[in-house]
């Protein structure tokens, strides 16, 4: 809600036509759509499932799995510039413009966030694999995917990796691992089963920590 | 108890002076008007109207109510007849008054002022409307002596003549003319003013006087002595709740109050005058908060400005339909102290609030059992049917945890040990009667309100309560999938979180349920207060992979903020985490869990998460051994 600011006949300025109403409107249709927008495109990089929202607080913290240490969380912020001079001269191009920009910046602090706070992670634990140490970058894949353990979603189904690399190394990669002779790729699928039956084996071994689950 | 008497004396018939016409309806009229409950409130048993009466009549009546032993709060005395002033004192005629010999046979003032000076009623009131009236100051001397007059607590008086001393007083065929004047003020004929619930004589007096001095004729005279506290001739019928309020809000003898006020005063009044329609805590916090927080160098301006604003609130809440909101009303007042340092002061005057919270509470509660144990759907609210489907839940969660307020705020009060919890029992029996499946988990804004239930059912051994609670949110919990609608959802988007939650199909709109869910925690941890955590264990699986939390404050001052940041969200995953609530438990962090330090401030907490309940008391809920 807002609030009226205090003003003494002195410092009160006089206005005409405020629409109040229907700005502070419009700037709330604004503010969510930036927020459904960007929603969007988190969602696109990170499942619903691993997004959490509070209503109060700074961090959080596990007290029965210490190991997973503490989260504080971040600010992310973006400034948007507005010129009396661009609404005056009816420049509607500003709104999708601005719109465009923040939804750009907000998406650049969010990656990095994201991979500042992976990197964080994988130093901590060591697990990182040096494309130069390895030799090749597929030498490195193969290195990481026998590093990595794989996950199984609620539904029973193992879930593999998923590998966030720039369009242009992504295509280089690429191209190197199919480049690859047969020996490799069949290293790769036995390391990719022997993973997967590990992901299902811990999963089952999980779910009889449960009193009541029956397989 | 309140003694208000009116003896009213008016004389027509004369055995040795001429006759009138009206004074005994002059009398009458009055008596009628002060004894009615809506205006004078005077006690029609003990008060007295003589039509034309014999001396020892009069002397009868006025021994009859002054001789009675029970004190007088406010005594009035109207005469109307004629008057005349001898040797310097003045003599109300009766219908066996001789002028020879007025001292033996007529009313004497000054006679008349021993006997209160006497006996000395709270306030005494005094008209009269008859010729030479005015000349009663003469006998005032009988009234100003220092045994009288003066003291702290000794008698308050109001004269009103309507005539000088040298002046007659006139009459029309519907009565006397001051005689009029006073009724007319009294029936709201005439505006005096709409500020004050009771009108006063001496501004009666001073109305009487602007009219019939202005007509010309006659000039009226009042006098008021001794007047201390409040002085309720009459009630005031042009008085309303609004006018009131207005005036308890402006006129402040502080003079930094008073500016202070008077920047803020229109953000209070929208408050304010919204609430015969709207009530919404969070708004009021946000407008009261600055005004406070201006005030914070007079802690006595800040609880004043609390009790002015809530006796003005109250009144006006009582227009709507719901009973719920003057509780509220009363919670926000003592919570918004909520960030300010104590003082013995608002220690003592929490006390205060809470015991008026605690009592209109209690009565909206028997009301509410009245009710139901009339008619079974008397929680359902009135139109809107299909919102019931998601505020049903919200609503019986609210009572049960407004009723178990009540209790604990008993209990722990002055022999609180003996106190029972017997409407919090017979409020769930008839919950668990009549909405036992509505009792579900729906939304986080419960989550509050199940932690005080569940804490005071505890506290109170109700065990059956707690177990049929927590069962039953245990099932509703696995049933939705551990999905509640998040505290903050937006009103418009709850049709869309039903509709998801009916089809469990939330992949439209996955931002509608709370996750990580704090209710969740309220209900496992609830298990292990009342030892069923087995059941509850074998059904965990069916929570696997849910996210439970619960936020701790650092401190309590920001306890009722729309945001707290200073505190930690502490969570724990069902499936990797914890697979069974005594895992919950035993590595629920006691040492983080900040205990509200004084009696105010833990009363004021719990009632900051029953107003806005994205908050949980975790320090009710202690760790089960």
């Amino acid at each position: 809600m807002d609030a009226d600011p205090i003003q003494t006949e002195k410092t009160k300025r006089r206005h005409y036509f405020i629409f109040k109403r229907e700005g502070i409107a419009f700037t709330r249709s604004m503010t969510q759509l930036l927020a459904d927008s960007h929603g969007a495109m988190v969602a696109q990089h990170i499942s619903h499932d691993n997004i959490e929202s509070y209503s109060h607080g700074a961090g959080s913290y596990h007290p029965a799995a210490p190991e997973l240490g503490e989260t504080k969380l971040q600010q992310s912020s973006a400034v948007m510039e507005t010129k009396f001079e661009d609404i005056v001269a009816q420049n509607l191009s500003i709104l999708p413009n601005t719109l465009t920009k923040l939804l750009q910046t907000m998406e650049r602090n969010f990656f990095s966030m994201l991979y500042s706070t992976v990197n964080e992670s994988c130093e901590a634990s060591g697990n990182s694999v040096s494309a130069k140490e390895a030799g090749s970058n597929a030498k490195a894949f193969l290195e990481m995917l026998k590093k990595i353990e794989f996950g199984v979603d609620r539904d029973g189904q193992v879930s593999l990796p998923s590998l966030h690399v720039s369009p242009e190394m992504g295509d280089k990669m690429m191209r190197e691992l199919q480049a690859q002779p047969e020996e490799f790729k069949q290293e790769v699928e036995a390391v990719k089963k022997a993973k997967a039956e590990a992901a299902l084996e811990k999963e089952l071994a999980r779910k009889r920590r449960f009193k009541g689950w029956q397989e | 108890m309140s003694r208000r008497v009116v003896l009213a004396i008016g004389c027509d018939k004369y055995d040795f002076m001429g006759p009138l016409d009206g004074a005994e309806k002059d009398a009458s009229r009055i008596h009628e008007a002060l004894i009615d409950p809506a205006k004078g409130e005077c006690d029609p048993t003990q008060s007295a109207v003589l039509l034309s009466p014999k001396f020892f009549e009069v002397q009868a009546a006025i021994n009859a109510i002054l001789a009675d032993p029970e004190p007088i709060d406010t005594f009035t005395f109207f005469f109307a007849g004629h008057g005349v002033v001898k040797k310097g004192s003045f003599y109300m005629c009766v219908s066996d008054s001789n002028h020879d010999f007025l001292s033996a046979n007529a009313i004497s003032l000054s006679n008349l002022f021993v006997m209160l000076g006497e006996k000395a009623p709270g306030q005494s009131n005094i008209i009269i409307d008859a010729c030479e009236s005015g000349g009663l100051i003469a006998d005032l001397n009988a009234l100003l002596k220092p045994d009288n007059l003066g003291r702290a607590g000794s008698p308050g008086i109001t004269l009103v003549a309507m005539a000088a001393s040298d002046e007659g007083a006139g009459d029309t065929p519907e009565g006397g003319v001051g005689t009029n004047a006073v009724l007319d003020c009294i029936n709201g004929v005439t505006f005096i003013d709409d500020t004050s619930a009771y009108l006063d004589l001496i501004d009666i007096g001073r109305s009487v006087w602007d009219r019939l001095a202005s007509a010309g004729g006659q000039n009226p005279v009042v006098w008021g002595l001794n007047l201390f506290g409040p002085r309720r001739f009459c009630r005031n019928p042009k008085s309303t709740v609004d006018a009131a309020a207005r005036a308890g809000l402006v006129s402040w003898p502080d003079a930094h109050a008073s500016q202070v006020l008077r920047d803020r005063l229109p953000a209070l009044w929208r408050i304010y005058s919204d609430l015969d329609r709207d009530w919404d805590a969070r708004r009021f916090f946000d407008v009261v908060q600055p005004v406070l927080s201006e005030l914070a160098q007079n802690p006595s301006q800040q609880l004043d400005l609390i009790d002015r604003f809530l006796e003005a609130a109250l009144q006006k809440a009582q227009l709507q339909d719901d009973a719920f909101i003057e509780i509220e009303i009363a919670a926000a007042c003592a919570v918004s102290m909520l960030p300010f340092s104590e003082t013995a002061h608002s220690v003592a005057h929490v006390d205060i609030l809470l015991e008026k919270l605690t009592r209109r509470l209690e009565e909206v509660l028997d009301r509410l059992i009245d009710d139901l144990e009339a008619e079974k759907f008397a929680l359902m609210a009135p139109g809107n049917a299909m919102a019931e489907l998601f505020y049903l839940p919200l609503r019986i969660s609210r009572v049960l945890g407004w009723a178990a307020f009540a209790h604990l705020y008993r209990a722990l009060g002055p022999n609180g040990d003996q106190v029972l919890p017997i409407r919090l029992v017979k409020l769930a029996e008839l919950m668990v009667q009549h909405y036992h499946s509505s009792f579900v988990f729906m939304s986080e804004a419960q989550a509050p309100f199940v932690a005080v239930l569940l804490a005071v059912a505890k506290r109170a051994g109700l065990v059956d309560i707690g177990k049929v609670v927590v069962g039953c949110l245990t099932l509703g919990m696995v049933r939705s999938g551990c999905r509640a609608a998040s505290a903050n959802i937006e009103y418009t988007k709850v049709l869309d979180f039903l509709l998801a939650r009916a089809t469990n199909d939330f992949s439209a709109s996955p931002g509608l349920y709370a996750k990580p869910s704090e209710f969740a925690l309220v209900v496992l941890r609830g298990a292990a207060m009342f030892d069923i955590e087995d059941q509850v264990d074998r059904a965990l699986h069916h929570l696997d992979r849910v996210s439970t939390t619960a936020f701790l404050p650092a401190h309590f001052d920001q306890f009722a903020n729309e945001l707290i940041r200073d505190g930690s969200n502490v969570n724990f995953r069902i499936g990797f985490d914890a697979y069974t609530v005594d895992e919950i438990e035993r590595s629920w962090p006691s040492a983080a869990v900040v205990k509200p330090a004084t009696r105010a401030c833990f009363f004021r907490c719990i009632l900051a998460s029953l107003l806005f309940p994205n908050r949980v008391p975790w320090f009710l809920l202690e760790r089960a051994s």
